[in-house]
Formats: C-alpha cells, structure tokens, sequence
C-alpha cells in the first residue's frame, strides 16, 4: 500500500531532499509514532536512487556501528530509529565526510544530534482539516467505498486517531468491518466508536518510546544478514525474560513512560497476554453486541468449540447459508484436519527449453504431485537448466517440504539446498524443482546459499484481528470483498504472507481444505480478499524475514462467510 | 615593580581555566556546513535499460512489474478474464496508437494498444491461451519495445522472473480456471 502523501509528508520529503541538494551533512527526521516516518524514509531512499545516489538505509539504529565500514562508497546513509544507536555509531555516523546521513527517530533524538550541525524535519500528525481528504486517498487506495463512510464518522476518526496516520488506517479499516458486520450500507460514528473500543483491547503492536532515548546503547543484537544495501537488524527483545501482562490501553500509538530496552523486552509477552486479552475482550464484545442488538441475526459469535466438535461439523458437511448465524461455528482451532502448520506447499517445476522428454517428465511429476495433494503448476521451460536435479527451497522452515517433495518425485539424488534468489523474495512454502538434460552439461547457475550452523532470527507471529475467531460474517460482506487486518509486531512493506483456506460449503464435494487466497499483503497489516463462495475458511498470517530466510506463521483462525446475493 | 607582576602571572591561566569551564554563550541553530560532493551530468537517456521484476495479489488482480526509472512495464491479470500490458515512461507524452512489442528466447509477439492517461502505451486482451503464453514469455525474460510516432522510448530489459515470477504465474492460472 503507497503512503497517502498529505501536505506535512510532502513539505517534510522536500525538506530532507533540499538539505541533500544543498550539500547538508545531517537532516534529522523526528516525529511521534505513527506518522509515517519509516514509510517516508522508504520513499526518500527511492528518490536518492532514483538520482543514482549510492544510498545505505538501516531499518534499526542498534545495527548501525560499522555499516558504514562495510560500505565505504555510501553516499546517502539513511537511519531508522536512530534514537536506539549507541554513542559511537551516532559520533561515527555524524562525523562521517561527504556522505549525507538522515537519522529518524522520536522528538527526544533532537537532544542527542545537538552537538553536530544538523536541520530539524518534523513530520507531525494531520491537522484535522486534513483528515478528511487523507481519508477519502486512503480509502480509494484500499478499495474500500468512499461514500460508505458519513461525515459523522470521518470527524470521530480524526478524533480518536489525533490526525496520527497509522491510528487512521487501522480505525478505518476496523470500521468499516464493523459496519460490514452488521451489514450496514453507511461506516458511522458509532462503527468508528466500536472499532475503537476494540482496538484499545490490542496489544501496543509497534511501541515506540516517547520519553527517554537508548542510552547507554542497548545490547548488541544477533547477527543480521546483509541485503543489498540494506540492512536489517533484528529488534533486541528475543531474548527477554517475561514480563507481566500488559493491560488494556487507552488510545494511543505511545507506550507507558519508560526506558526503550524496557520497552522493547516487555514486547513478546505483553504480545502474548494482550493476545489473551484481545480474544477474551473480542469475544465478550461481541457477545454483548449479539444480546444487545437482535435484530442482526447476521452476525453472531458461535460458540467455541472443543476439535471434537468440529470434527463432528466437518463430518455433517458444511451448514447451508441460512443456518450459518445460528449454527455453533468452530472454534480457533490450528489442530483442524487438513490445515497445515507450515507454510502451503507449492512447487515450482522447471526443465531445459526444447527438450521434450524433460518436458513430459516435468507434467508427470507435476500430476504425481497434485495427486498427493501437494499443489504444482504446470512446468516452466528454462533456458539456464542445472546439470543435474534440484530441488531448492527458500525458507528455512520448508527444508522438510523439500525433503518430502523430493521423495516424491523420485529426486533422491538431488539434496534439498536454500535457493539463491536474486530479486523478489518467493512466497514461503516454495519449492523449485529444477529437471536437467539426461546427460547434458547445463549452465553454470547462482549457486545455493550456504546453511548457516545459527539459523538467523525467527520474526514474532503477527496476531490476526479480523475477522475474528469463529466470526460468522454476512453476504455483504463477501460481495464487497473481506478486509483482514492484523497486528505485525515489525509493520513494514512485504512483511506479511496471508493464506486463506476454503474449509468447505454449501454444493461443494467434502474434500481436503484448498487454497482460497496466498499473497504477500499488500499493506503492512492489512489485505482485501474477495471470496466467492460461500462457507467455511480458516485464515493466518506469515510474517517473514526475507534477510534471516525465516517465517513465522500465526494460529488459524476461522470464519464463516454467508452466501452471496442472488 | 616585578614583583607587583607575579599574581597577575599566576591568576592569568586560572582565570583563563575558570573561563573555559563556564558553559558557552546558547547561540542560535547550528549552521549547516555544507559537504562537498562532485556534481553529477545528467546521464543521457539510454537506448536499453534493465528492469526488475515485482509481483503482488491485489483483490481480484495478480500483479506485476518489470521496473527501471526510466521506463516500466505493468502486467496485470484480471478481474474477471482481462490482462492489461501497459508501459509506462516519464517524460514521455503518450501517442493515439501504439504497438507493444516482445521479443524473448520463449517467441516474439506484438500486442496493438492506446496511449492511456499516465501511460504511454495500454493493451487489453483476454485473458485465454494467447495471454497466458504472451505473460510466461515475458517471464522467461527477454526486451519489449514501444513502438509509437514521434516517441522515443528506451528498450526495456525484461530478465528471467525466477522462481518468484513462476510461483506468481500460479495466480494468472487460476484467473483463467474460474
């Protein structure tokens, strides 16, 4: 999803862009959480190399010391969350010659920098004038309908939101879920107010602090992977000890006063309680909305259900649409039958151009491999075939599916290697199998990665949002298309997979679950999935490290979509 | 009169060291120093540049990019059983009639298109057997040209789409099974 470049974005990327033409040594960028700094910082990275700017961007400050080292030609050296460096990477960043350096960070990275030249951007949230034009870019982004959502309701949403873009989104979006879940045609105030109250039952996803800055520098973190020009450093709470369960919060993108490691180490639990919370604080909402409003038999929260009773659902085949608001749904249940824990295997089947034996191998394996439920595409002929089979995988977590495709397909010889690719990461679960000439020498090809003995950082699991467990949603909502939405502990471009399964429905043969929808998220935390038919699904969310070649998938969660209108 | 001379030698480093302790005047914003950097020439507008692939899954849509800053090629599979080819090049006014053309190790093919708003050059074909071979061609790599009066338009290198571009093409199949 692009930023929506309202007037404090664009004023803020042309002041960091004039401090560069001027020959400028240091512009920092400061704001508040959820304004849109690191998006911005992306777009300035795309400008400098649009100019052919050799240009080295950071994605966390505490990765900094001895980036520059790696990359001495650098020319633009771009820093997110600078206000978490240590003391050294900050002095040998500022001092740096003739390279131009932008430091983003909270307002407090202003104390800091103050002993080097420097000029000041802030990028602050929208003044409520702008709200409204933002809202109405944001939704036409997202393909949500614009005159759906009343004036009434975009006053509330500037309201609540402070102007603070990130807050906007996710308001917006959860919003328009209410509405769809009641099957209302406008997104009222009343939807903003309820989207509010549940989103303050979330979990701080992205805490930034707003009170004091990393010092002394925090721990060194775990050794990052080098992408490009960019590197990613893990955050620094892996390893923390639990901390107590964070408590419902008010509205509000900022954490509790207190030092950034503290902040940061509380992460993982207080993203496990408040996952707890969330659930719980959902499911009591949406039974008191249940009680409260009978006349929207639409929507309704089943009951959960133990993996025996949703056996003994599967077992009587799917409900018909009329009985969908009135028939216990299943629960949140990871453990259904058919659901993977890994990601949705799919092969990839390759064979050297022109040669048709290997062509007609390639459509039998193809075949043997759907026949074992395993999804395989028709195969792509390829100029640059390996001299002999391969069999790649490209996350960590699909080693084993490799192993197992390669069983299938008769590969023994061929050992499963982690895949070399050059551009666009492959979505998890991929798995290429490469056929070569019988007896022909191929190409020389990018060589495998090399597996490392310390396997590199497991991103957290993202928490799915909407729909929630057990959620059983309208036909309205399946005719203008199901917005998920999700918490994302590390919220960036390309940060997400989502998977959606067809569990089963009305007219359609009992079989294993199928693929309804697989796609990198086009936002950070957020997808519109258009779902056809009507019946039972099962959705999660991937989060993925393209640099440490990991993922980490979230529970199943399952809903229940009624028919679509005649 | 010498000696008259001795506690003013003696004060005068003290005085001197209790000044430098004293916190210095607030001055203004620290002025900017600027950096010397060689000015660049604008490079002139090359004859072929290499892009590079993206892909996404947006709704209804399967999605992708072959892109350089000086010109990109937009492919996009549906809704419903459509694709679009579009190129797109700044600075580039677009032209009545265009012509996309291809030419890769898989074939060579040309498509007719229009000059779009924002678009030197759009073309909309169904989405059949055809399409489906016009898009696994551009994804096994090669160059497409533009070819329109009066516009000049670099040749875009399309490279091999890899194992991401053949796991996407997974998308535009099921487009064309529904």
């Amino acid at each position: 999803m692009e930023p929506v470049p309202h007037a404090g974005w664009t004023a803020a990327r042309d002041a960091v862009l004039q401090a560069f033409a001027k020959g400028e040594h240091i512009a920092a960028l400061l704001g508040p959480a959820g304004v849109g700094k690191t998006l911005l910082l992306r777009e300035l990275e795309a400008a400098l190399r649009a100019r052919s700017i050799r240009v080295l961007r950071l994605d966390h400050g505490d990765g900094a010391e001895g980036a520059l080292e790696a990359a001495p030609d650098t020319e633009a050296l771009l820093i997110d969350e600078a206000d978490r460096m240590g003391e050294a990477a900050l002095e040998e960043a500022a001092e740096r010659r003739g390279c131009f350096t932008v430091l983003v960070g909270l307002p407090v990275l202003a104390r800091r920098i103050a002993p080097w030249p420097h000029r000041v951007v802030e990028l602050l949230p929208l003044p409520a004038a702008e709200v409204p034009s933002y809202l109405a870019a944001r939704m036409a982004g997202t393909g949500l309908r614009g005159t759906r959502l009343t004036e009434e309701a975009g006053v509330e949403l500037a309201g609540l939101s402070g102007g603070t873009p990130r807050l906007l989104n996710t308001l917006l979006a959860m919003a328009f879920h209410e509405a769809d879940m009641t099957d209302a045609v406008e997104v009222r105030a009343e939807h903003v107010r309820d989207a509010a109250a549940l989103r303050a039952e979330m979990p701080e996803r992205n805490p930034a602090p707003e009170t004091a800055p990393a010092e002394p520098a925090p721990p060194d973190p775990p050794p990052c992977r080098e992408t490009g020009t960019t590197l990613r450093a893990p955050p620094a709470a892996e390893a923390s000890p639990p901390a107590s369960p964070a408590s419902p919060r008010t509205l509000s993108l900022a954490v509790a006063p207190g030092t950034a490691s503290q902040a940061r180490s509380r992460r993982p639990a207080a993203i496990l309680a408040g996952t707890a919370l969330l659930l719980l604080g959902g499911l009591a909402w949406l039974e008191w909305r249940k009680q409260a409003d009978t006349t929207s038999p639409e929507v309704v929260l089943p009951r959960a259900a133990t993996p025996a009773a949703e056996a003994e659902r599967r077992a009587e085949g799917p409900a018909p649409p009329a009985a969908v608001s009135s028939k216990p749904a299943m629960a949140e249940a990871a453990q259904a039958p058919g659901l993977p824990d890994g990601a949705l295997v799919r092969v990839v089947i390759t064979y050297p151009r022109g040669v048709a034996e290997a062509g007609r191998r390639g459509a039998a394996l193809s075949a043997a491999l759907g026949q074992a439920g395993v999804s395989a595409g028709a195969p792509f002929p390829v100029s640059r075939p390996p001299t002999g089979p391969e069999v790649s995988y490209f996350f960590r977590e699909d080693r084993d599916a490799a192993l197992r495709v390669r069983g299938m397909g008769g590969l023994e010889g061929a050992l499963p290697v982690l895949g070399n690719t050059a551009g666009t990461a492959p979505r998890p679960g991929t798995i290429e199998v490469a056929l070569s000439t019988p007896g022909a020498t191929g190409e020389e090809r990018d060589g495998p990665l090399p597996e490392d003995a310390a396997p590199g950082w497991a991103p957290p699991p993202a928490v799915p949002v909407y729909p929630p467990a057990g959620a059983a949603l309208t036909a309205g909502a399946a005719s203008r298309g199901l917005l998920m939405t999700w918490a994302a502990t590390e919220a960036r471009p390309g940060c997400c997979f989502v998977e959606v399964m067809f569990l089963g429905g009305p007219g359609t043969p009992d079989g294993p679950p199928r693929e309804a929808f697989a796609a990198y998220a086009e936002a950070p935390e957020q997808q519109l999935v258009q779902l056809p038919a009507a019946g039972s699904y099962a959705w999660r969310v991937l989060t993925v490290s393209a640099a440490a070649r990991r993922y980490t998938a979230s529970p199943w969660r399952h809903f229940v979509l009624g028919a679509a209108p005649s | 009169m010498v000696f008259l001379r001795w506690p003013a030698f003696i004060a005068l480093p003290a005085i001197l060291a209790l000044a430098a302790c004293q916190s210095a005047p607030p001055a203004g914003p620290p002025a900017s120093r600027p950096v010397t950097r060689a000015a660049r020439p604008s490079p002139p507008t090359p004859s072929r540049v290499e892009g590079a692939w993206s892909f996404g899954v947006a709704g209804d849509r399967c999605t992708a990019q072959v892109a350089h800053r000086e010109a990109t090629l937009g492919i996009t599979a549906g809704p419903g059983r459509t694709v679009t080819l579009s190129v797109g090049a700044p600075g580039r006014r677009s032209a009545r009639s265009t012509r996309i053309a291809f030419r890769g190790d898989e074939g060579a093919w040309e498509a007719q298109g229009r000059g779009g708003a924002g678009r030197l050059a759009l073309a909309t074909m169904p989405l059949d057997e055809a399409a489906e071979g016009r898009i696994r061609d551009l994804l096994g790599g090669g160059t497409v040209t533009v070819q329109a009066q009066g516009v000049e338009v670099p040749a875009l290198g399309v490279p091999d789409a890899g194992v991401s571009g053949r796991d996407w093409y997974g998308c535009v199949s099921r487009l064309a099974e529904r």
